[in-house]
């Protein structure tokens, strides 16, 4: 091999058409999400160039939409509780998928799985169909239990990784010092398991938020965000505010990813501090 | 109850589907021994520690700690401790916090279970270590922890299951050295699970060679190398050459053997149901062999051959010699008493020289044959 190729090697491929592929795609990516604070701060109910002038009017106007703001609260209490009770659910599931001999192991995930490719339109459908026929009404409630059911099997895949990506032996080797099932599971199961289950929180969170088919369905008097905003769409002067919510998310979002992939890296340092 | 059924098996048999991992195992372990599980990977011994830890419970057959039954005891109402293969320390906690994890329940106060962890460090020779997380931790170190944690609960058991496979050489020997006072020290019963038949040798009181989930042969090192009871043990442990014959005659405690290209063997090891008629294995050891340069006057215990290759050890020599009508080469091992690197021996491979293979005839271990 000569000396240039394996300079080449060393420093990485030059900037070619891989190069401009990766800019094209960035900018595919992200240029239209930008779009949203940049408009939110501009003085026009019009979404187009050229920008007119800089306001807050929008955020203010966001801060005093009684409907916009109950929406939002609305999504954060179905996501919270969601998140928390899918975790749980995938956590115990996990453990016992990962750690006992489960006679039927393959079909039970499998079963728990199923609601990965079900169309949302017919969980919607279905789901609607079922609160109507058990006189349960449409509620934040029903949409809870729509999102639980599909934020579960996410929640489950996170967290079987997560135990499987830890020794076994660790577990026994509590027993063997004299802890039982019970504070075995809080003195070690669960400090080893944390990374996974705060994943799996945020990760059920996210899509509880922005989920829309099975709340468009389920919702009763109280919508979440997302059929909140789809419903603003018709006028046109509501966008903006919807613009500068969308703005708020889009930090918030930012933050909680930021904070998550902190602590999947710190996990990853415990998973490879554990190997011999 | 005595000390010497202060563990028992009685028909202990572990089935996973169809594999018989362990299978109807009687056996006794003294109190206050160093008792070695030794056998191939695979062969059921981890099962067998795993039954005495709890961790599996037996399909068949009942297990007894101290007079106590133990299969509906649950690992963590057992007096046994396990040192586990990977040593298994928790990497959320320090080495003072993992040493002192199974004290929760003991009733100390905090500053007794701190006294008892620094004895311990002490003990293991890692003082000052409190703070030190895992993974700042070498192989010899996690080892010596994992012993402390399991220590510190002062069980009647020390189940140790390889705990050295993962050492380099030298320091796997040094700890072998130390792991044996330590057990003399502590006085605790150390039931230890390894394939390395001379970790074995070097540190147990008795061994049991596993097999297949069964248990061959239970002995003292001496007599389980000297004196092994059926060919999967004599050729488990050390080297061994194996020879078929059969029994001419028996009388007055000697045993002589027709074994065909080896001639006749005499042997006066006690064998049991070796008869006149019976086909028998004869068995001798590398290094029970003596090479000789001119005929031996005896008509027994000696065979002519001619020299095949050799390997130089620095402390001793191995010399492959083939003996005319028998298929393998036999085996000869030599301490390299000088400097020449040829043991006793000074004919080199391919010579037309003829030589002559000696042996006594308490040297020679009548097996049954398979």
């Amino acid at each position: 091999m000569s000396a240039a190729t394996r300079a080449t090697y060393v420093h990485g491929p030059k900037f070619g058409v891989l190069g401009v592929y990766a800019v094209i795609y960035l900018a595919f990516v992200y240029i239209p999400v930008l779009f949203l604070p940049l408009f939110s701060f501009n003085d026009s109910i019009y979404i187009a160039f050229p920008l007119k002038g800089f306001t807050f009017e929008w955020y203010g106007k966001m801060a005093n939409s009684p409907g916009l703001l109950d929406a939002l609260y609305n999504s954060v209490q179905v996501a919270a509780i969601v998140s928390l009770i899918a975790t749980i659910m995938a956590t115990l599931a996990a453990k016992a998928v990962t750690r006992y001999r489960l006679p039927g192991r393959g079909p039970i995930v499998g079963f728990i799985m199923i609601p990965l490719v079900i169309p949302g339109i017919i969980m919607g459908i279905a789901l609607l169909v079922v609160a109507n026929f058990s006189g349960l009404g449409l509620s934040l409630f029903t949409i809870g239990i729509g999102h639980a059911l599909v934020c579960v099997p996410f929640a489950m895949l996170v967290m079987i990784s997560r135990l499987e990506g830890f020794d076994k032996n660790l577990e026994e080797a509590s027993l063997d010092l004299g802890e039982g099932a019970w504070m075995t599971f809080w003195r070690v199961t669960f400090p080893l398991a944390i990374p996974g289950i705060i994943a799996s929180l945020l990760l059920s969170f996210t899509i509880s938020f922005d989920e829309f088919i099975l709340a468009f369905f389920l919702a009763g008097t109280d919508v979440t965000l997302p059929v909140y905003i789809w419903s603003q769409l018709r006028f046109p002067a509501k966008l903006p505010s919807v613009l500068a919510l969308g703005a708020c998310i889009l930090v918030a979002s930012f933050v909680v990813v930021s904070f998550a992939e902190w602590f999947r890296r710190r996990g990853t340092q415990l998973k490879t501090a554990s190997g011999v | 109850m005595s000390d010497q059924d202060f563990i028992s098996l009685r028909g202990v048999s572990k089935h996973f589907g169809k594999v018989r991992a362990v299978d109807d195992v009687d056996m006794d372990i003294t109190r206050g021994e160093f008792f070695s599980l030794l056998g191939p990977s695979g062969c059921g011994k981890t099962t067998l520690l795993r039954l005495l830890a709890g961790f599996e419970s037996p399909t068949k057959g009942e297990l007894f700690i101290d007079d106590q039954p133990m299969s509906t005891v649950a690992p963590n109402h057992r007096p046994v401790n396990m040192v586990f293969q990977n040593y298994a320390i928790f990497p959320h906690l320090d080495v003072g916090q993992n040493i002192a994890y199974g004290m929760r329940k003991s009733g100390l106060e905090k500053p007794e279970i701190k006294k008892m962890v620094d004895e311990m460090l002490e003990m293991i020779k890692l003082p000052g270590y409190h703070a030190r997380k895992s993974n700042e931790l070498s192989g010899g170190e996690r080892q010596r922890v994992s012993l402390a944690r399991a220590l510190i609960k002062r069980p009647k058991v020390l189940l140790l299951d390889e705990p050295l496979g993962a050492l380099d050489k030298k320091l796997r020997e040094q700890m072998q050295l130390e792991l044996r006072a330590l057990q003399r020290e502590v006085g605790i019963t150390f039931v230890f699970v390894t394939h390395d038949q001379e970790e074995a040798l070097t540190m147990s009181d008795r061994i049991a060679v596993i097999s297949a989930g069964r248990a061959l042969q239970v002995e003292d090192p001496v007599r389980l190398y000297e004196a092994p009871n059926c060919r999967f043990v004599a050729d488990f442990i050390g080297t061994m050459n194996f020879f078929n014959g059969s029994v001419t005659s028996v009388a007055n405690g000697l045993t002589t053997v027709d074994a065909g290209p080896l001639g006749k063997v005499c042997s006066n090891t006690p064998s049991d149901a070796i008869a006149e008629g019976s086909d028998v294995l004869v068995a001798i050891r590398p290094e029970k062999l003596v090479i000789a340069n001119a005929a031996p006057s005896e008509q027994v215990n000696n065979v002519q051959g001619q020299m095949g290759p050799s390997a130089y050890l620095g402390d001793r020599s191995h010399f492959y010699v083939n003996v005319p009508g028998n298929e393998a080469p036999v085996a000869v091992a030599a301490q390299n008493l000088d400097s020449s690197g040829a043991g006793d021996m000074r004919v080199r491979e391919g010579s037309d020289q003829a030589i002559w293979l000696t042996w006594s005839q308490d040297s020679v271990v009548l097996l049954p044959q398979e």
